[in-house]
């Protein structure tokens, strides 16, 4: 017997959206140690609801890189063989082959990480059953079931006044970024660095391996945003098919990224470090943006995903090997026209007086390729100079890239504000 | 015409927290001729040069209209007025890609541009066009507070 649905929210109610809302905001952007025994508990409750008996094997891993190579080591371990051999047998086919310092460490501490605390439970128990994921029974289904019961449930105005709140915030500014960044660099990263002998065949299959992992996870407090949705519909509105979630949610609000076997299951912990801009977007200026326990960074300006150069030390040399332009022009604003000008050692034009501004002076670099080469790419870099001198004796100069077709600083200005010159000609005040 | 960062501020009454050292004295000059404030600048129409459309028009009072917000340190260019009949449309269309609405402010009206970083720009009697400043990067881009 359907209940009536609910077609608006009462206002004690509405009142609980902004608490809600915050305290899932917090569980998302949470850069406290995972709290264990709750996320196990958690994983336990989300699998007894998808009609699977809980994992008896729990290994714990640092990041979300450090999740992905471990869930490829368990999904591709050959079968029918116990303990120790196991390991070497794999190392020695795949895992041995990846060269390369970082890759070296990483895949070391991850197979060490992972071979001790499995040897130590009850593998040869499980052992055949471990290479299921089981992320389609434990997720896909339950979710998809719970979804279409809560809307059925729920009037369409009172999902979009719920929906929303979180997820922009945590997926779109941090969760996703990381989803990117795990998939984008592990694809790189072993691409780039599995060397000597090994044919393309095999480091082909290794790098698609773990990254096939990227999809295969449930990301735990990045997905804050729709679990606190039906954690809302379940507590606040008692729609009783979103509590099937419970358990899901448990693990989002003490975890990181987590990998769901038959048998087993891999849980990550969450960041150390997470630093955003005053739009919260990943941004900071002298380290990484977003970092786990094992060192694991994002290195981020304003929201886009950089080298971590760009952001520790920028140079114009690095800033023209880099073929990536929104990288560029991040490094570029870290490191500052000012910077660039000088160590690209730029010709500038003898300077003029800007107009209207007292004590200012403009000028105005040669043609660089710094956004492409072509003629039609090529931009000159203004540069306004304060007439005030500060401390030290320097005077801080500002720059903004102009087409190269325009030839003098004062042109160079009018055309930034789209006036014609002999209107920024009389220009009356600058403040 | 002019008035002084202290008086406006009095007049205004804003609760806008200035970042930059303005002395209480610091003149105000009220002007008909082009301005800038940052990247934002502020344009008798008729050496504007382009004609840009303009949408429906809004009453500027000393609430504020916001102009535009900046980036990073999302913090707004706002106009004030206590004057009757100063208006502000936004642009709809603008071929250069930088003008974001047209300010009226009739005869014997003062109108004023505020910025936490840049203080007050005093605009008198005329129509002017209020734009953005661009950059050429791989593509024009709009320069970020």
């Amino acid at each position: 017997m359907p209940k009536t649905k609910v077609d608006r929210l009462t206002q004690a109610q509405e009142a609980q959206l902004a608490p809600w809302r915050d305290m899932w905001l917090n569980h998302g952007l949470s850069t406290q140690p995972a709290d264990r025994p709750r996320a196990e508990a958690g994983v336990a409750k989300a699998y007894r609801e998808a009609g699977l008996e809980p994992p008896r094997i729990i290994v714990w891993l640092d990041s979300p890189l450090a999740g992905c190579i471990g869930a490829a080591m368990l999904a591709n371990l050959p079968g029918g063989q116990v303990g120790g051999q196991v390991w070497d047998q794999v190392r020695g086919q795949v895992w041995g082959q990846v060269r390369g310092q970082v890759r070296d460490q990483v895949w070391g501490q991850v197979r060490d990480q992972v071979r001790d605390q499995v040897r130590d439970q009850v593998w040869g128990q499980v052992r055949d059953q471990v290479r299921d994921q089981v992320r389609d029974q434990v997720w896909d289904q339950v979710w998809g079931q719970v979804r279409d019961q809560v809307r059925g449930q729920v009037g369409g105005q009172v999902w979009g006044q719920v929906g929303g709140q979180v997820w922009g915030q945590v997926w779109g500014q941090v969760g996703g970024q990381v989803w990117g960044q795990v998939g984008g660099q592990v694809g790189g990263q072993v691409r780039d660095q599995v060397r000597g002998q090994v044919g393309g065949q095999v480091r082909d299959q290794v790098r698609d391996q773990v990254r096939d992992q990227v999809s295969k996870a449930l990301y735990g407090q990045h997905e804050a945003g729709y679990l606190s949705f039906y954690d809302y519909m379940h507590r606040i509105v008692g729609i009783a098919a979103a509590a099937r979630l419970e358990g899901i949610g448990e693990v989002a609000q003490s975890a990181g990224w987590w990998w769901p076997f038959k048998g087993a299951v891999i849980l990550t912990e969450r960041p150390t470090v997470l630093h955003r801009d005053a739009e919260h977007r990943l941004h900071c200026e002298d380290g990484p943006a977003l970092a786990y326990p094992d060192g694991w960074p994002i290195y981020a300006w304003h929201g886009t995903r950089v080298p971590d150069w760009a952001v520790t030390g920028p140079t114009a040399d690095l800033i023209h090997a880099e073929p990536n332009i929104e990288i560029r022009r991040c490094a570029i604003e870290r490191l500052g026209w000012d910077g660039y000008i000088a160590q690209a050692d730029l010709q500038l034009s003898a300077p003029v007086d800007d107009p209207g501004n007292p004590g200012q002076q403009l000028r105005l670099s040669q043609p660089i390729g710094i956004f492409g080469t072509r003629r039609d790419e090529l931009v000159r870099v203004l540069l306004c100079t304060n007439g005030t001198v500060e401390r030290g004796g320097i005077r801080r100069r500002f720059g903004l890239t102009v087409p190269a077709t325009i030839t003098d600083p004062v042109s160079a200005a009018a055309w930034s504000y789209g006036w014609p010159v002999h209107t920024y000609m009389q220009l009356q005040r600058r403040t | 015409m002019s008035t002084t960062f202290a008086a406006l501020k009095e007049r205004f009454n804003t609760t806008t927290e200035f970042v930059g050292e303005f002395a209480a004295d610091l003149d105000i000059p009220v002007l008909t001729g082009p301005q800038c404030q940052g990247d934002v600048s502020v344009c008798p129409a008729s050496l504007y040069g382009a004609k840009p459309t303009f949408g429906d028009a809004v009453a500027v009072t000393g609430a504020g209209v916001e102009v535009i917000r900046g980036g990073a340190m999302n913090n707004a260019h706002t106009l004030r007025s206590l004057d009757a009949g100063v208006m502000w449309r936004p642009v709809l269309f603008s071929d250069e890609g930088v003008a974001l609405g047209e300010l009226t402010v009739p005869a014997g009206a003062q109108c004023f541009l505020e910025h936490p970083e840049h203080g007050f720009n005093g605009v008198a009697a005329g129509t002017y066009v209020i734009g953005h400043q661009r950059e050429q990067a791989e593509a024009v881009r709009m320069v970020a507070d």
